[in-house]
């Protein structure tokens, strides 16, 4: 007889878009509601945006709500969407002195499916959209559109 | 008695004219104004901020697209109209694509011809002649790199009403090839240039900025990704070591992890979200516009 699988309620994921350089990271937590079929993330980034004669620092935060179609697990297909906010530093490494700050507020939406290859490794490709604005200290504000694709590693406990 | 009418104003109509009005520009824009009469593709919008009663620095605004058709200069709209908003005249230009006579060298001599055609106008634009710089992305990189260093060669100078063109005053080159022979054999590179590098190899060297460069050069801001695929993040390397050799001030912009036409955003990749779209290479620009052609009045 075998033994009933434990539902697994949290996930710790990376993002490997933020990693493209090896300069930085993204970290996502999730919380399931199994009753509800939602995962509910908080996430945190920081990576270096800038290099050459410059310097970037780009530091961010974000929240994330998934709703897992037809599984009370979370994994297999899901929509979702996110809202963050971004820092951004820029500092001139020739003439020594920081340039600007900015501000980059984001919301978005997209589809993706988690699967499980290994034990409770967890493997979330994703595409969406996204709106976003850049508030800038010396350049007028700017928003933009765009497509988004990204891709999750994690474990879930 | 008075009657308060205060409670009687809605109030998000009240928030929704703040919005439009603090989203309002104040920059006039002037459309399809044909520089070069010759061709019907050579035409310029202006984007120009309000008088200030002393000339202003300006902007040359050149869009990219593997120097073929399907891009075009509304590409680089948003970042011509900001510019001006920031307080620089921007003119954003079309040239002759390939198919349309832009072969080699005939997209150089158009941007040669608007920039002719911008210091000409200088004066009615309320613009600086001495404090002319470019902006381009990619093919327009490559453009605003030989406005930049090719005034010279006659190959390119061109023949239009407006005359020759001295250099540019500053250029800003975002993931602009800078060695032609280090570009992928693909169709826009050998359409362009009107064959492969071993076919016309003489080609290859007159359209690379980099064969062009020399004491006097002005300023140079390169910009781009280190996973850019389009053009690789070397064409930058090389250009900042070339110019550096002649003294010429230049700065490296390099994104980690940036693509051509992708980028980094809250841990996605984001598409369309070129180099010189992000919030750091914006201030970047902006501060060597500032620092090499005066900030705006």
């Amino acid at each position: 007889m075998s033994t009933p699988a434990i539902l697994l309620t949290h996930a710790l994921s990376l993002s490997i878009p933020s990693t493209d350089g090896v300069r930085g990271a993204r970290v996502l937590y999730e919380q399931f509601l199994p009753e509800h079929r939602l995962a509910i993330g908080v996430g945190a980034e920081l990576r270096e945006s800038a290099m050459g004669d410059y310097t970037g620092i780009r530091s961010g935060v974000s929240g994330t709500v998934r709703w897992f179609w037809r599984r009370a697990t979370m994994t297999g297909w899901y929509v979702g969407g996110s809202v963050y906010a971004d820092g951004d530093f820029t500092h001139d490494d020739t003439d020594h002195r920081w340039l600007s700050t900015a501000l980059t507020l984001g919301v978005g939406g997209e589809f993706g499916y988690r699967f499980q290859p290994w034990r409770d490794l967890i493997v979330t490709p994703c595409v969406g959209l996204e709106v976003h604005r850049d508030f800038a200290t010396r350049m007028p504000d700017w928003t933009r559109g765009g497509f988004t694709a990204g891709l999750e590693v994690g474990w879930l406990f | 008695m008075a009657v308060a009418h205060s409670r009687t104003v809605p109030r998000i109509p009240t928030l929704v004219w703040l919005l439009v009005l603090t989203s309002c520009s104040n920059v006039v824009e002037q459309s399809d104004i044909p520089y070069d009469e010759r061709y019907s593709a050579d035409v310029l919008d202006v984007y120009m901020p309000p008088p200030a009663g002393v000339p202003r620095p300006a902007v040359l605004v050149i869009h990219g697209g593997g120097w073929t058709e399907g891009i075009y200069r509304s590409s680089l709209a948003p970042h011509a109209e900001r510019l001006a908003e920031a307080g620089y005249v921007t003119v954003n230009i079309e040239y002759r694509l390939t198919p349309h006579g832009g072969q080699f060298p005939g997209a150089v001599k158009d941007c040669f011809c608007a920039l002719a055609w911008l210091r000409a106008h200088a004066e009615s634009l309320g613009v600086d002649p001495t404090k002319i710089a470019g902006l381009g992305y990619s093919a327009g990189g490559h453009l605003v790199s030989m406005l930049g260093t090719a005034a010279a060669d006659p190959g390119v100078a061109p023949d239009c009403a407006a005359g020759p063109a001295a250099p540019l005053n500053a250029v800003v080159s975002g993931a602009g090839p800078q060695d032609m022979t280090l570009l992928l054999g693909a169709t826009a590179v050998t359409d362009f240039l009107g064959g492969t590098k071993d076919q016309v190899p003489e080609v290859y060297a007159e359209a690379s900025p980099i064969t062009h460069v020399a004491v006097g050069d002005p300023p140079f801001l390169l910009v781009g990704g280190d996973n850019d695929w389009f053009v690789s993040i070397d064409h930058a390397h090389l250009m900042k070591k070339a110019l550096d050799a002649v003294g010429t001030e230049t700065r490296l912009f390099e994104i980690p992890g940036g693509g051509h036409i992708w980028n980094g955003a809250d841990g996605q990749w984001e598409l369309p979200l070129t180099s010189i779209d992000t919030p750091e290479a914006q201030a970047a620009i902006l501060d060597f516009l500032d620092h090499t052609i005066g900030p705006p009045p």
